[in-house]
């Protein structure tokens, strides 16, 4: 076989190899729970998965090409996410708010991994965020039925100090009146003895 | 077809993308109908992104796709600028995008990343006035595609110029009797 005929079969196996590559990536994405984007180095959203889609109630022809700020209540957030991650590699449970599209705001906790390329440069990150609305819910809730024991416990706190200081002083008045009694029998005896 | 020239699958998938965005599964089928009633027919599903297809018939989706839903001009640069977002080739070619400069430099590797004919050249990369200005030869369909590509040009520069206000016009015409079409992006 001629070296052209078997560069052109090789190039086909590549070009169908990176394709089924592509599809595979897709599902995977597509499948993943998690909603995951992929930012610029100036922070355009490049791509988002169905998760994504899905949290900020934005179709990815909407919101990809935009500003990753555009996902967050707090525009400036996203900036420091965006210088922050330039010098370190990863970024881990950041919270932060999403506004949906429908103003919607979603507590969520961010994840950030720095991309490179294969000469070490800096292409943009990745972005990966977990709604920890419930999770907050949870923890408010705990939070409210600590403080709602922690009261309950001061008042038994307060009820056993109380009915210590009456047994206290009930036993202090039983001795007071002994040591009367017994005072009282020493001068009776005495009396009678005089 | 007798306007040579061949495109990448992916193109065929970013129109299918902006048909479906648009005019939902029933403008996907309208298109595919009408380009089989015009004898040429295009199966979007089947498309491969790596493929090479007839340049001239992802120009004629674009015209197909105008006249059947009436779609403006303005809708035309939508759908050019919309393109990037969804392109598997754009993907793979956003490790070049990391600066304004070298994006422009890039122009001629990414445009052979997409057909096998003609040429988009880096003209002028003015910095401190705030331009560039690309040069596209050999590349002559029909008006539609210039502004097809004035707003595909446009959103590159969206991705690589942190400034608000970008905008793109076209200043050399090869319908207007130039020997090719040239684009200039200004930004703020």
């Amino acid at each position: 076989m001629a070296e052209k005929d078997k560069i052109k079969i090789e190039l086909q196996k590549t070009k169908k190899d990176l394709e089924d590559l592509e599809a595979y990536i897709e599902e995977f994405s597509a499948f993943l729970p998690l909603a995951v984007c992929a930012v610029n180095p100036i922070g355009i959203i490049i791509n988002i998965n169905k998760a994504m889609e899905g949290l900020i109630n934005c179709s990815s022809l909407e919101i990809v090409g935009e500003s990753l700020s555009a996902v967050f209540l707090d525009a400036n957030k996203a900036e420091e996410i965006k210088k922050e991650i330039a010098d370190k590699n990863f970024i881990y449970g950041k919270e932060l708010i999403v506004l949906t599209k429908d103003k919607r705001e979603i507590p969520v906790s961010v994840s950030v991994s720095a991309r490179k390329d294969k000469e070490g440069n800096y292409i943009g990150y990745f972005v990966a965020l977990t709604v920890i609305a419930e999770l907050k819910k949870l923890q408010e809730e705990l939070e409210e039925k600590v403080e709602e024991r922690t009261g309950e416990l001061k008042e038994r706190v307060e009820e056993l100090e109380k009915f210590h200081d009456l047994t206290v002083d009930r036993e202090l008045k039983i001795i007071e009146l002994k040591n009367k009694i017994k005072e009282l029998e020493g001068q009776a005896s005495k009396n009678l003895q005089d | 077809m007798k306007i040579k020239g061949n495109v990448r699958g992916a193109v065929f998938y970013t129109h299918a993308v902006y048909i479906h965005y648009r005019e939902g599964e029933k403008g996907i089928k309208t298109v595919e109908g009408k380009m089989g009633e015009l004898g040429y027919p295009v199966k979007f599903g089947e498309i491969q992104h790596l493929g090479w297809y007839p340049e001239s018939l992802s120009a004629l989706t674009i015209i197909v796709a105008k006249e059947v839903f009436n779609w403006t001009e303005k809708d035309l640069f939508n759908m050019g600028n919309s393109a990037p977002k969804y392109s598997f080739i754009v993907r793979l070619l956003m490790k070049y995008f990391l600066s304004p400069r070298r994006t422009f430099a890039e122009c001629p590797e990414y445009w052979q990343k997409h057909f096998d004919f003609g040429s988009l050249e880096p003209r002028e990369f003015n910095e401190k006035e705030r331009y560039v200005i690309l040069r596209m030869n050999g590349y002559k369909f029909h008006p539609f595609l210039c502004v097809y590509h004035a707003g595909y040009m446009l959103r590159i520069g969206q991705y690589v110029l942190s400034s608000k206000k970008i905008a793109i016009k076209e200043i050399k015409c090869m319908f207007g009797g130039d020997p090719y079409h040239e684009y200039m992006i200004r930004w703020e």
